[in-house]
């Protein structure tokens, strides 16, 4: 019998006609970051890992400019996974007459177990392109808050957390503090009946800042440890430039509680491990996975097509970088996954 | 004394500020004015003369300690002979720069000497944190490897044994990295026997810089 307690895992994305991802292979790992030009795919990755959650996509809006569209064409996305050491492929089709058709998790003789956790991550797969102002609105308290995808819940997610999950909260609460040290503290406010907003509180003399006054990168930093703290986290998360809007020098902090996520056993955690999917266009943030190209993926673009490459499948990549910090190779060119003309 | 360090994260730092003190025989004192943070080879070497001029020209700092990770270009004591030196060697090229940013300082009114040291850790600064731990991680035996073409061991290995795993948070990288150095700064004798070069070269300059303080 497999090893239930096994995560699964998308090793890869295949993408065909889905925008400018005609025929691109994305290689994902635990963590992944994805860095390129603009207009390279990377958001409509996040798109197509939303689209496998089940928000739907317009075919017309989402097919591969220059590709025919007729009755036989199809937008795909083949996602394919591992878990208890086997493989499969899940498939999502769409076609110009029925939107979000669905190829639902293949059957596997005698183990629906497999089919179930697959199903499961997929369903439950978070992405995340964060608006500052989402991240500061009141919210309407529930039974279940979740984060959604702009950021908005916020307040909810971290009411939940103090409440069902105190201790959480404070680790929460010390990381914070040690990120943004002119704050001590998050705090609620009710501003009416059913209601939360979050507030942070000053170091220095105790004032209480609501979040609508707070900086967009104070806002961004409180969501993305929130989102390394949520407990019951979902099995793969994505996010949209983590980096966006965050000091330099908070860049090892964000990878740090990625990293956590991401491998939760190395940071003393016992919960189950997050795959996780980020894009950045920091040469600064690219530069702390120096370590490990594996996790790196540089999205290119020639002409309408865009196309994925893990850093460390580049021939010669550490001859190439040898004594280059991996950002600037990457800005300079050397490494692709930069703006050419048309 | 006042004294800046300049490494390649924030954790190097805390371990050579200790290391500084032990050589010193006395606490130093951090330039507050100045929060350097470096992010790695060739970042050290590309700030360098800017850190410098600012130190120099504004602020009380009394000296400036640079240590670097060697990577694959650790140092011969042949690059100590007369003439030009072997820019692709890490310790050179902090030496160099510094000597050429110190060559172009303007005398500055009350303004005492300035002094400058360097340090090599090969090939990263966990090897001298593991020191003692492992008796093959010496400074000889890397690049004896290097030369042969099979390294005794790598820098992700070296961050495995001392933190623990490959990728630590900065917390976790920080705490370890500086209890362990507390722990050698009651030894460093025997961080200069396996470490001759590179931490050698900087016990040395520091060591200089106690003439002056008297």
């Amino acid at each position: 019998m497999s090893q239930v307690n096994d995560i699964p895992i998308i090793e890869a994305i295949e993408f065909t006609n889905f925008k400018a991802l005609r025929n691109a292979e994305l290689p994902l790992s635990q963590f992944t970051l994805i860095v390129g030009p603009n207009g390279s795919g990377k958001s409509t990755v996040l798109q197509g890992l939303r689209w496998l959650r089940g928000v739907g996509i317009n075919f017309d809006h989402a097919l591969t400019i220059g590709v025919p569209r007729d009755d036989a064409t199809r937008i795909v996305m083949t996602i394919r996974t591992r878990y208890a050491g086997k493989r499969f492929n899940v498939i999502r089709r769409l076609t110009p007459r029925h939107h979000n058709e669905t190829d639902s998790v293949p059957r596997i003789a005698g183990n629906e177990l497999y089919q179930h956790a697959v199903w499961q991550m997929l369903q439950t797969l978070r992405t995340f392109s964060l608006v500052p102002e989402r991240l500061s609105q009141p919210v309407k308290l529930s039974a279940s808050m979740n984060l959604l995808d702009d950021g908005l819940n916020l307040a909810g997610v971290l009411d939940r957390l103090r409440d069902q999950h105190p201790e959480r909260f404070e680790q929460l609460n010390e990381e914070l503090a040690r990120w943004l040290p002119e704050f001590d503290r998050i705090l609620f406010d009710t501003p009416m009946e059913g209601h939360r907003a979050i507030q942070l509180r000053t170091r220095k003399g105790q004032a209480r800042i609501p979040a609508s006054e707070l900086s967009t990168g104070t806002l961004l930093a409180l969501t993305i440890l929130t989102i390394a703290y949520i407990p019951d986290s979902p099995k793969l998360v994505a996010l949209e430039e983590p980096d966006h809007g965050l000091h330099p020098r908070l860049l090892r902090d964000v990878r740090d509680a990625l990293y956590r996520l991401a491998y939760p056993d190395r940071f003393g955690e016992s919960r189950p491990p997050v795959q996780v999917i980020a894009t950045t266009h920091s040469p600064y943030f690219l530069d702390l996975f120096r370590d490990h190209p594996e996790e790196v993926v540089i999205a290119k673009k020639e002409a309408n097509e865009a196309t994925f490459q893990r850093l460390s499948d580049m021939p010669n990549v550490e001859e190439i970088l040898e004594d280059s910090q991996l950002g600037d190779a990457w800005y300079s060119g050397v490494l692709g996954g930069v703006p050419v003309a048309p | 004394m006042k004294v800046a360090i300049l490494g390649e994260s924030s954790a190097d730092e805390a371990v050579v500020r200790i290391f500084v003190d032990a050589i010193l025989g006395e606490p130093t004192d951090s330039v507050e004015r100045y929060r350097l943070r470096s992010r790695g080879w060739p970042a050290v070497l590309n700030q360098l003369p800017a850190v410098l001029h600012a130190l120099y020209y504004q602020s009380d700092a009394d000296a400036l300690v640079v240590v670097v990770d060697s990577d694959s270009h650790p140092h011969d004591v042949a690059h100590d002979d007369p003439g030009p030196r072997d820019d692709s060697c890490h310790l050179c090229a902090v030496r160099s720069k510094i000597d050429a940013v110190r060559a172009r300082l303007r005398p500055v009114q009350g303004r005492g000497s300035f002094r400058a040291a360097a340090g090599l850790a090969v090939p990263a600064l966990e090897a001298w944190l593991w020191c003692g731990q492992d008796s093959l991680v010496t400074e000889q035996n890397w690049i004896n490897g290097l030369w042969a073409g099979e390294i005794p061991y790598t820098k992700l290995k070296l961050k495995q044994w001392v933190y623990g795993t490959d990728r630590p948070d900065l917390v976790t990288e920080t705490t370890r990295a500086t209890e362990r150095a507390r722990r050698l700064a009651e030894n460093l004798a025997m961080l200069e026997e396996r470490f001759p070069i590179g931490f050698g070269a900087l016990c040395r300059e520091v060591r200089g810089w106690r003439g002056d303080l008297r």
